[in-house]
């Protein structure tokens, strides 16, 4: 058995160029994998030759008709010259038999365990010390999708899926230039997950460029199974609250933030690609926002800005209020809330929590329910239990709605990993209200305020360009400006938006 | 090192000039003719700014306070410059005292004022640890929010119906005499003579020779701004009652009422003043910090935060008995008293002109 610890395989095995013998070796090393196959055959009757493949991870009739075929079928006399050198063997497969695209020679054992295992075929013939390896990978994937968490009305409705090359080739579709540069490392001593790194050269910072690999290559995980993974190992502030990276779906945003200077990592087997540095104005824009009439798109984010604003602030507001202010509530809706009120036998802070904590616990019953029971109870929790609750006199009708609306204001949030931060921080915000009502309130904003003013990615302030103040940023920012208006194109606009990143070199190891 | 852009500096500076008279009004003893008098301690003020920053530009790469161990030699300047993060604690521990006084008694009655201090002391003590950069990026993104909140208060109290201009006039009728009392010294020492402890955050600015042109632009700008206010409340309340009142602009708050849906803001006027004293107590301490620091060779700063602001805490709690006596010291004791105007205005001058005179000879040597 393998030890913990041990788990990178290391392999001192030399091919011997005697075929029965090398496949003896990979039978080792393959002990207990059912879905290994090897396909052992001669050709001319003289060569020994053997196949071995993923099942599963390889178009089987590729095999059958380029490469079996065409050993099995190739003239009587190629092989039976006595004198045939391994070159000249080398020569005729490559040149004159196998019916690939994408073929190399490989020597060394660890390199041809790695290709089996991503998919490709591995040849040993008889007399050669390489191994000739075939790409033939093909397993069942989905369907190009559109993205379930980032819907447009206008737009692609192209979303990526789980498979690293049709990723990148929906990147490279939308940008038809060899400035796109793309990068391969591998994460993950167990999953051995290949990453790619994309980037506008030329736009890019290549500072950027160097601390992302830097980050990515000090990362130590047996193995990444989503993007979450990379996002927590590489961040500058694991124990913020608020993402720093942003996260998309969608092949037309991705290529829309490369040509903001941006650096795109897709990662194997998610949909998921991560975006750095991520900053929170761009966290809270929606690529349809320059898809639609500026005039329009500008208005929706100024409504964006102010639901962040009320999913903060509106159940504390209402604690405050009610609690210690209710001088400032105008008199006629006051008289109003103290009758909705006067049968609740809870003060404003539990009433609201708990109605909170109800209203949460609503949202993640939903979301992991299947979609017909989901909807079940979003009425029965939404309509009949909220009715049923004021009803009853639990609790008052206005805290309902300012339940409601909070709720409303918090699913505007076009990334959902923001989301997540602000609907936590709700509470902390009520506590403070409770306890301190309006003062309480502007301390924890004071407090909020000053952490995102402190934390930066990848160098980047995260309130740019807001703070350190940008004219020319705040033209995307809270407004969308016209193409027209902006300077000539994005990458030149975002070069003076970004700045000079300033590098920061996370001490310690990643692990 | 942090380092602090130009329109940051003007942005804390502003807020930190305005400061804590948005609440206290500014030369209320003036009367109807305060706003001429904020007009002309401005103009005095602006020059004082002006030398305290000639002083720290004659002396390149060095605080305001070990300008006077450097040019006053170690057994004079030392003792002085020892003197100011005193100067600082006391004047934070005096803001703590007004949130003390004001935040219980107008909108938390019921809340032990310990706790309310507590509670300011930690958010500060907090944005010392993260240090100046944050509070500039903090106070780029306030100053615009309130001063879009004070323009909207100014629309809401013309609507109001309150505003009465001839309670303005007769301009002068009781001479130049009440002007000049309330100018010198409490107008020159108050928002303007306080600046010097924004002179501990000057060398952190990245474009230092833009220093004296921004702490001019916002000395005029919160002048500008204060004579505003004055004259709005004088032209509200009329004479009597502004000069009377502790709190003049908070009443100013509470004269909105605009039909009968918009009433009683006080809350927001004493939160907005809760920032304005959060930013200056957090710029003096600040400054207390980084003159020990300079004056203990001390090489980080944070060790000082906890100690500082728990003596600042125990400042504002110790402070006055009551309200009426906290006001009145700062307007009849403080003002006179000879630390304040030898450490604001007698030093600073000496030590411009020993600067200057220096500066001078060094030339001429060349």
């Amino acid at each position: 058995m393998v030890q913990r610890g041990q788990l990178e395989h290391h392999f001192d095995y030399i091919l011997s160029g005697n075929a029965t013998e090398d496949l003896m070796n990979f039978k080792t090393i393959f002990n207990h994998c059912i879905d290994i196959k090897y396909r052992e055959f001669y050709i001319n009757d003289v060569k020994k030759g053997s196949l071995i493949f993923l099942n599963g991870m390889v178009n089987t009739k590729t095999i059958d008709l380029d490469i079996m075929k065409q050993l099995m079928d190739c003239e009587e006399n190629l092989f039976k010259e006595p004198e045939l050198l391994a070159e000249d063997i080398k020569n005729i497969v490559h040149n004159k038999l196998i019916y690939s695209s994408q073929m190399c020679w490989v020597e060394l054992f660890q390199e041809i365990v790695e290709h089996i295992l991503s998919g490709n075929v591995a040849l040993l013939l008889d007399g050669l010390k390489e191994v000739l390896v075939i790409s033939a990978k093909d397993w069942d994937k989905r369907a190009i999708d559109e993205p379930a968490t980032e819907a447009v009305i206008r737009g692609p409705r192209e979303g990526f899926q789980e498979t690293l090359s049709t990723n990148i080739s929906l990147i490279r579709r939308r940008l038809k230039t060899s400035l796109l540069k793309m990068e391969e490392m591998k994460v993950g001593k167990l999953s051995n997950t290949e990453i790619v790194i994309t980037y506008l050269e030329g736009i890019v910072n290549e500072n950027l460029i160097l601390e992302v690999k830097n980050r990515l290559e000090r990362i130590e995980i047996d193995a990444v199974l989503e993007s979450g993974y990379i996002e927590e190992l590489i961040e500058d502030h694991s124990f913020s609250l608020f993402p720093q990276v942003l996260i998309t779906e969608r092949p037309d945003r991705v290529v829309g933030n490369l040509l903001e200077g941006k650096v795109g990592i897709i990662i194997d087997n998610t949909p998921f690609v991560i975006i750095v540095p991520g900053t929170f104005f761009q966290l809270l824009q929606s690529p349809e926002d320059y898809y639609q009439r500026y005039f329009v798109a500008s208005s929706i984010r100024f409504l964006r800005l102010l639901s962040v604003v009320l999913s903060l602030l509106l159940p504390s507001l209402y604690i405050a209020l009610t609690t210690y202010h209710q001088e400032m509530i105008p008199t006629m809706l006051l008289i109003s809330i103290a009758a909705a009120r006067e049968t609740v036998p809870f003060p404003a802070f539990v009433e609201a929590f708990v109605m909170e904590v109800a209203f949460e616990s609503l949202r993640e019953a939903g979301v992991r329910l299947p979609r017909p029971v989901g909807q079940a109870v979003s009425i029965v929790g939404g309509l009949v239990i909220g009715q049923a609750a004021v009803e009853a006199g639990i609790v008052s009708s206005p805290l309902v709605i300012v339940v409601s609306m909070t709720g409303i204001a918090s699913f505007i949030f076009p990334s959902f990993q923001l989301g997540l931060a602000f609907r936590f921080l709700r509470f902390p915000m009520m506590i403070a209200a409770a306890t301190f009502g309006l003062y309480g309130i502007l301390m924890m904003v004071l407090l909020l305020l000053m952490h995102m003013l402190s934390i930066r990615s990848f160098g980047v302030p995260y309130l740019t360009p807001l703070a350190p103040l940008r004219i020319s940023g705040l033209k995307d920012v809270l407004v969308r400006v016209s193409w027209l208006k902006q300077s000539s194109n994005k990458s030149e606009k975002n070069k003076q938006q970004m700045g000079k990143p300033f590098i920061r070199h996370r001490q310690g190891k990643y692990k | 090192m942090e380092i602090i852009s130009r329109h940051q500096l003007l942005t804390i500076s502003i807020i930190y000039q305005i400061g804590t008279t948005i609440i206290f009004g500014f030369a209320a003893g003036a009367g109807r003719d305060s706003w001429l008098a904020v007009l002309i301690s401005t103009f005095f003020g602006t020059v004082l700014v002006w030398m305290y920053t000639r002083i720290t530009h004659l002396n390149p790469g060095l605080t305001f306070i070990e300008c006077y161990p450097a040019q006053f030699g170690k057994v004079i300047g030392t003792p002085i410059a020892w003197l100011h993060p005193l100067l600082f604690l006391y004047i934070a521990g005096r803001i703590v005292a007004d949130i003390k006084s004001l935040v219980p008694t107008t909108i938390l009655p019921g809340t032990p004022p310990w706790v309310i201090l507590l509670f300011f002391m930690v958010v500060i003590s907090y944005g010392l640890f993260l240090g100046i950069e944050v509070m500039g990026k903090l106070a780029e993104i306030i100053l615009p929010i309130i001063l879009l909140i004070f323009l909207i208060e100014v629309i809401l109290i013309i609507s109001s119906g309150v505003v009465h201009l001839e309670n303005l006039t007769p301009i002068l009728d009781k001479g130049w005499g009440r002007i000049w009392s309330v100018v010198w010294p409490l107008g020159i020492i108050q928002s303007f003579g306080e600046s010097l402890a924004l002179a501990l955050v000057w060398t952190l600015m990245n474009e230092r020779a833009r220093v004296g042109r921004t702490m001019i632009l916002s000395s005029l700008f919160a002048g500008l701004f204060i004579a505003f206010t004055d004259a709005m409340a004088v032209v509200v309340f009329g004479e009597e009652i502004f000069k009377r009142a502790t709190y003049p602009l908070y009443a100013l708050v509470q004269a909105i009422s605009v039909s009968d849906f918009i009433a009683q803001l006080d809350a927001t006027g004493v939160i907005y003043f809760c920032f304005m004293a959060f930013l200056k107590t957090y710029i003096y301490l600040f400054a207390t910090i980084r003159s020990i620091q300079k004056l203990t060779y001390a090489r980080r700063s944070r060790v000082f935060i906890f100690p500082v602001v728990s003596i600042a805490f125990v400042l504002g709690m110790t402070m006055a008995p009551n309200v009426v006596e906290h006001i009145a010291v700062v307007q009849k004791v403080i003002p006179y008293d000879p630390l304040y105007l030898s450490l604001m205005m007698v030093f600073p001058f000496l030590l411009f002109c020993v600067s200057w005179i220096r500066q001078k000879n060094k030339t001429q040597q060349n």
